[in-house]
């Protein structure tokens, strides 16, 4: 039988294409023939990781040296939150320090990278932001990983999800929709939760339904929140949102929201001292020692984050 | 007559022109006319891998490029002290170990080596490390537009592995190094020993003058930091090194080198940021963290 597969090495059709075919059949790379590797190649050894955003088969890998921390990205469509996660890769790969942690390493360098360069040149383009995330009908979002050393020279790992806007605006209008699977995953396993504001909708002709949906979304996160905390984020806090509309949302958000600290962030800002501040309120907490937690061969559940939280 | 030496080797590992070649050249001219910290025991049985560079620097030209997919060995037994260490030094091009970052796999050959390496020597050339500006760092005055469509349709958007910046290509390497080492990093490592070597030093301009982990921490700082979480302090050092001196063109004798001689040129820069004339430093220096463990 004739099947089709794909010449590059580090492609896995379980975790989807890499190169973000969402039917994997239809991308260049692959082709129609036997999977005959040499005998040279079986003898190397692949890794286990591929560079790209995790799926489930990836962070089995990741838990496997302790319970990584997720921090669930939360927000409507062109909310910054892409770009958000992109400022954070460059500040480090800058120089910025998180107090108290040392960068150890990422296993999703390739995706950090491709999200780096829409903001960098020269280039052959010219600088962009990051494209929309695909509104894909996924369970999982892709899970961007960074590791740290602590004090306690420990490693400790963390995931931040990168999740089409429209996932979210699903969620809200309904808990059960069949295409907010991957809201609901996120709802579910986060640690804690980053909640953006689109100040540039806010402030301009679409102020109205944009405070709605926020409303919207916000209550709907509060009944799935359990405690867990809240940090929000005003992005493209150089558009200039009326007092009024401000102050709504604001009494709003610290309805369904309590306690959540509100960060305003824009790439526009020289010292980018919101960007700052968030990346220091997830990364820069205590020590935690990492429990190691060993996955065992047999098991069988599919989402590793679901056994975690029990424990 | 038995060998009582203590065997080290010590894998040289960096992408392609990062100065490999040319220090194991300038070494073996060193170790050969004596005066340094290291010093040769008896002549090298096969000498071959450094005779054709050793031609080219005494004619005052840069040595020719490693063959592609080549790997050679030479044992160097060495003197450190009253220790009796051999050394064993491999040449091979640098593109083979950048191609299977690419490729994501790390090839036999390449594991065994990994594995059994005492040290593992790092190469870095801050020079020709790509780079690249971003509108966080440097701000444009322009709009920025957002990037439309999917990546398939604006092609030249899309980045594949072989285009990760430098700093991300060299974390990305060590990451899969020390996975096929399986090297447990729950911890800081202490093995294997890591030498780092921040070459051409003479191309520095201004930053020359600061010790070689501050000037790694300025210009390549997520890869300081990566070296900083998983080795022990113990473990690594950070040093700089000029091989050469001055850059050599391949065409054109430099007249100095013809005159004195190879031996006369090149220099270390040890982790306080002082220079030394003796080329043997970044290999006495790992010598000595091997040492202190034992």
């Amino acid at each position: 039988m004739s099947e089709l597969y794909c010449n590059q090495a580090d492609c896995d059709k379980r975790t989807g294409c890499i190169f973000g075919e969402p039917n994997p059949d239809d991308c260049e790379y692959r082709k129609s023939g036997e999977d005959t590797p040499t005998a040279d190649a079986l003898a190397d050894t692949p890794m286990p990781w591929h560079g790209s955003a995790f799926g489930l088969t990836e962070l089995q890998f990741v838990a496997a040296r302790g319970r990584p921390r997720l921090i669930g990205i939360v927000g409507e469509h062109n909310a910054g939150k892409t770009t958000f996660l992109t400022s954070v890769y460059l500040m480090l790969f800058h120089g910025t320090r998180m107090p108290g942690k040392t960068f150890a390493g990422s296993f999703t360098l390739r995706a950090w990278e491709e999200l780096a360069n829409n903001l960098r040149y020269p280039n052959d383009t010219e600088p962009m932001f990051p494209r929309h995330t695909p509104d894909t009908v996924d369970r999982v979002p892709g899970l961007l990983h960074l590791a740290f050393r602590n004090q306690l020279k420990r490693i400790e790992d963390y995931l931040f999800t990168d999740a089409p806007g429209e996932w979210f605006t699903y969620w809200a209008k309904n808990r059960n929709a069949d295409n907010a699977k991957g809201a609901r995953w996120i709802a579910n396993n986060a640690d804690m939760f980053l909640f953006f504001i689109d100040s540039e909708e806010l402030a301009g002709v679409n102020c109205g339904t944009t405070r709605n949906s926020l409303t919207n979304l916000a209550q709907r996160l509060s009944d799935e929140r359990n405690g867990r905390d809240v940090v929000v984020l005003w992005s493209k806090a150089d558009q200039d949102v009326d007092a009024g509309i401000r102050e709504q949302v604001t009494s709003r958000l610290d309805r369904y929201l309590p306690g959540a600290k509100h960060v305003c962030v824009s790439v526009k800002d020289p010292e980018r001292k919101g960007i700052h501040t968030v990346a220091e309120t997830v990364l820069g907490q205590s020590d935690r020692r990492g429990r190691s937690l060993v996955l065992s061969s047999r098991t069988t559940a599919t989402d590793p984050f679901l056994r975690f939280r029990a424990g | 007559m038995p060998n009582d030496a203590d065997r080290k080797s010590v894998l040289i590992l960096g992408g392609p022109n990062t100065g490999k070649s040319h220090y194991a050249f300038q070494l073996f001219g060193r170790l050969r006319v004596g005066g340094c910290n290291l010093e040769l025991r008896r002549t090298p049985d096969n000498i071959s891998l450094f005779e054709a560079g050793l031609q080219r620097l005494n004619q005052g030209l840069a040595a020719t490029h490693t063959s592609m997919d080549t790997y050679l060995e030479c044992t160097l037994p060495l003197r450190l002290g009253d220790r009796k260490v051999d050394v064993c030094w491999p040449d091979y091009d640098g593109e083979q170990l950048f191609r299977q970052v690419t490729q994501r796999r790390i090839t036999q050959s390449w594991k065994d080596r990994l594995r059994s390496a005492d040290a593992w020597m790092l190469f870095i050339r801050l020079a020709i490390t790509q780079r690249l500006k971003d509108v966080l760092a440097d701000p444009l005055e322009a709009e920025i537009p957002t990037a439309k469509g999917t990546p398939k349709e604006d092609g030249g958007l899309f980045h594949r592995a072989d285009e990760l910046s430098g700093q991300a290509k060299l974390i990305e390497l060590l990451q899969m190094l020390l996975h096929v080492r399986r090297v447990d990093i729950s911890r800081p490592t202490l093995a294997p020993m890591l030498g780092v070597v921040i070459s051409c030093w003479d191309e520095l301009g201004a930053d020359k003058v600061m010790a070689p982990e501050d000037l790694l921490s300025k210009q390549a700082p997520l890869i300081c930091q990566f070296l900083q979480a998983n080795w022990d302090p113990k473990s690594r050092h950070i040093m700089g090194l000029s091989s050469t001196e001055k850059p050599l063109s391949k065409e054109t004798p430099d007249e100095g080198y013809k005159a004195k001689g190879p031996e006369c040129f090149g220099f270390a820069i040890d982790r306080n940021g002082m220079e030394t004339r003796d080329l043997t430093l970044p290999i006495s220096m790992l010598l000595d963290l091997a040492a202190d463990e034992c």
